[in-house]
């Protein structure tokens, strides 16, 4: 059973896939196949949803209707997609739980669309075929009214484990933004060629949109999750590093600082992944109130079972943390997210474009940060990031060998 | 004494929101590749048009084809291998597929079958290339075979000159050889290790000195005060781009571009906040009474493809329109 008191608790990080009936079952034009209603079917099934089959009868209903989706259906179908997805988290027993974020559009999108001030301007190419859209900061940023408060508040109502909320950050909110509204305002008093420095015009635009996000946009949010009571906030920050620059760490960890003073009865956390360690290492024993740097390690690691440094070289990283003197918690990620292209060792096998670690693999790599830490309870378990890329029934097996590889290793412990 | 004023685009440009749809939709196999090459088509049509219509007179198609500015060159230089995991592009949120280098590096000759687009567009005009420099190229790629970032980078010199000495450079007046890896701070930035930089000098003057079409080595995404004066005196080089929103002007006035042209790239690419071609060109006009250039190329500071297509678009109509009016304030 499920305890967060217990030694290397379990957790979930953020995204998960979106299943093929929520996806078409909110949209217009979707068409909801027989394929994705025996999907909604064997899942239901497999985890043991409550009541899952009002959600198979729904989507059979919308089969059969040459109607779009009403929004009370579109809601509905909403709903279950985060009961699915919580009880895809109890079935693996997690232990802190979210909602996959299956309410949100993405991590980006979803909140600058709710902050006044943003616009969003179109897409950016990221690689191959994929772009994401990309906002401008237009106007001050200001708070309009809670944005994550109703999901949070529906996940509590359809779980008994604990919750923990993940938002975006600031500096990545940021960085992922133009910042038209700063970056005119400091030009305009900035007219003469002699003195223009366009590169610290523009890091001090980007420091006037951070420190001014968190004040009127994301304290207040914070606050209004704490009051209704959330006690965990996972600040996630996948941008951090990404431009390796003492101010710009600087600038993070204020950011990170002014979000977080002041606020009791929550713990914060920190996600960051595919980053830059050692930079990040320097700047963890400054911020100020967060307990735990939820950090990718899977990736970087070998997969070969094993607890010498060369086979668990991923969790070596760690000690960057001890050599700064971060004393905080971590969310060890033991599972990687991505598609994968190597040949794996003898602690895991591949399936199609995926790696499944075995639960041994998972236990050695506990139990290599553990070494390193030397505190065990500093470690909780989690995958690298959220598991959002992979199918679902990936995305079970991964979770089920973390949750059995974090047995093995409480087992060796005690 | 009057000077060329000229503008050009400096790499990938942004993919308009209906290629976007068509390439997401050929993606997920909702439309064949002909839809695809028409749509590709299309938008390479519109930015020529539009550089037109602006005042350009060094046409790009906006190597829209591009999935990443190194892939070109990983797809047909034999001996690098495309991984299937991505990288970061510099401190961009975009991402690159890192090639390894797993044997001797020769060129396999398709390169230069890949690169026209619009080509009816394009007919009779001036064409400019953007393509990645030799130490930008070493720099980013996983080598496995070599092991000395000297000779890496000298091999990939020889191949560039290989691919750029072939007949079918010759509708092209301009190439721009993009080093953002020369003035980025981070990694193995040639501040810290002369030895590299050195290394770049070198092969570039003795493979690539003598091209035909005018050169510019643009240098973005970092401060190239540092390495100016080295820049400076590479043989070979028309035109040396600078990133502006890196550089500070006054950081560079102590040097002279006697028998230079400057690439002033103080577009900022990365922004989607628009100089007016005014603010361009009291800009460029400052700069050149500074830095005595030979000529003037006015340039984004980078690739246009950090910004949606709309905003893109709107900087070159303002890099056009401010290549007219400088022309008048220099004979003032």
């Amino acid at each position: 059973m499920s305890s967060d008191s217990q030694l290397f608790p379990t957790q979930e990080i953020g995204s998960i896939a979106k299943p093929g009936w929520r996806v078409k079952g909110v949209s217009d034009e979707g068409r909801i196949t027989p394929n994705e209603i025996l999907e909604a079917e064997q899942w239901g099934k497999k985890l043991s949803v409550p009541k899952f089959d009002e959600l198979v009868e729904l989507l059979k209903r919308r089969e059969k209707s040459s109607d779009g989706p009403s929004e009370q259906e579109k809601e509905s179908i909403r709903d279950w997609s985060v009961r699915y997805v919580l009880s895809l988290f109890e079935s693996a027993d997690l232990d802190r739980v979210y909602s996959g974020e299956q309410w949100r559009v993405e991590m980006y999108e979803h909140l600058v669309r709710n902050i006044q001030g943003f616009k969003l301007l179109g897409s950016v190419h990221s690689f191959d075929y994929k772009y994401f859209t990309k906002g401008a900061l237009v106007s001050e940023p200001k708070y309009m009214h809670p944005i994550h408060l109703d999901e949070y508040e529906f996940v509590r109502s359809s779980t008994d484990r604990r919750i923990k909320v993940p938002i975006t950050g600031p500096y990545t909110i940021v960085d992922w933004s133009f910042n038209e509204y700063y970056e005119s305002k400091i030009r305009q008093k900035n007219t003469a060629f002699d003195q223009l420095d366009l590169k610290k015009i523009n890091f001090e635009a980007r420091r006037e949109f951070m420190l001014a996000l968190v004040q009127n946009a994301l304290r207040p949010e914070v606050e209004s999750l704490i009051r209704h009571g959330v006690q965990w906030i996972q600040i996630d920050e996948p941008a951090i590093t990404t431009r390796p620059d003492e101010t710009e760490m600087e600038l993070f960890a204020e950011a990170i600082n002014e979000l977080t003073q002041g606020f009791s009865n929550c713990i914060f956390s920190v996600h960051n992944c595919f980053s830059d360690y050692k930079l990040l290492a320097r700047y963890a024993p400054d911020l100020k109130d967060i307990t735990q740097l939820a950090l990718e390690f899977a990736n970087r690691d070998g997969s070969n079972l094993g607890l010498v440094p060369g086979e668990r070289k991923g969790y070596s990283d760690l000690q960057f943390f001890e050599d700064e003197g971060y004393t905080g918690g971590f969310g060890l990620g033991v599972v990687h997210v991505h598609d994968y292209s190597g040949v794996p060792g003898n602690g895991a096998r591949k399936e199609g474009r995926n790696i499944i670690e075995s639960p041994e693999l998972v236990r050695d790599r506990i139990l290599a940060a553990a070494k390193i830490l030397k505190d065990p309870s500093r470690i909780s378990v989690n995958p690298d990031c959220g598991l959002r890329t992979r199918s679902w029934a990936v995305t079970y097996e991964k979770l089920k060998a973390l949750e059995a590889g974090t047995k093995l290793a409480r087992a060796e412990v005690k | 004494m009057p000077i060329t004023v000229q503008c050009a685009l400096a790499g990938i440009h942004s993919r308009s929101e209906n290629l976007v749809k068509v390439t997401r939709d050929y993606d997920r196999g909702r439309t064949d590749e002909a839809a695809l090459k028409n749509a590709f088509e299309r938008d390479a049509v519109a930015l020529i048009e539009l550089q037109k219509s602006s005042g350009f007179d060094i046409f790009s198609e906006g190597q829209l084809q591009w999935q990443d500015f190194i892939r070109p060159f990983s797809e047909s230089i034999s001996g690098l291998e495309l991984r299937a995991d991505l990288s970061r592009w510099f401190d961009t949120n975009t991402f690159y597929r890192k090639p390894t280098v797993t044997k001797k590096l020769s060129d396999d000759g398709t390169f230069n079958e890949k690169k026209y687009s619009a080509d009816a567009a394009m007919r009779r005009t001036s064409r400019s290339l953007a393509v990645p420099g030799p130490y930008t190229l070493a720099s980013l790629v996983d080598d496995q075979y070599y092991g000395s970032k000297e000779e890496l980078v000298h091999e990939f010199a020889k191949i560039l000159r290989k691919i750029l000495s072939d007949p079918s450079w010759i509708p092209y007046s301009e190439i721009l050889i993009n080093e953002p890896s020369l003035v980025y701070r981070y990694g193995d930035s040639v501040l810290d290790n002369p030895k590299n930089l050195q290394a770049f000098l070198t092969a570039y003057e003795e493979e690539l000195s003598n091209l035909k079409p005018n050169v510019t080595l643009h240098t973005y995404f970092g401060d190239c005060s540092g390495i100016l004066k080295q820049l400076l005196s590479l043989k070979g080089v028309h035109t040396l781009g600078i990133d502006f929103s890196q550089t500070p002007i006054e950081s560079l006035c102590s040097f002279k571009f006697d028998g230079k042209a400057l690439g002033a790239g103080c577009v900022d690419a990365r922004s989607s906040f628009i100089e007016s071609a005014e603010w361009i060109s009291e800009f460029c006009v400052h700069a050149v009474r500074k830095l005595e250039p030979s000529g003037l190329l006015i340039l984004p500071s980078s690739d246009l493809k950090y910004l949606p297509r709309t905003y893109a678009d709107r900087k070159v109509s303002a890099i056009g329109s401010a290549r007219k009016l400088i022309g008048k304030r220099l004979s003032e």
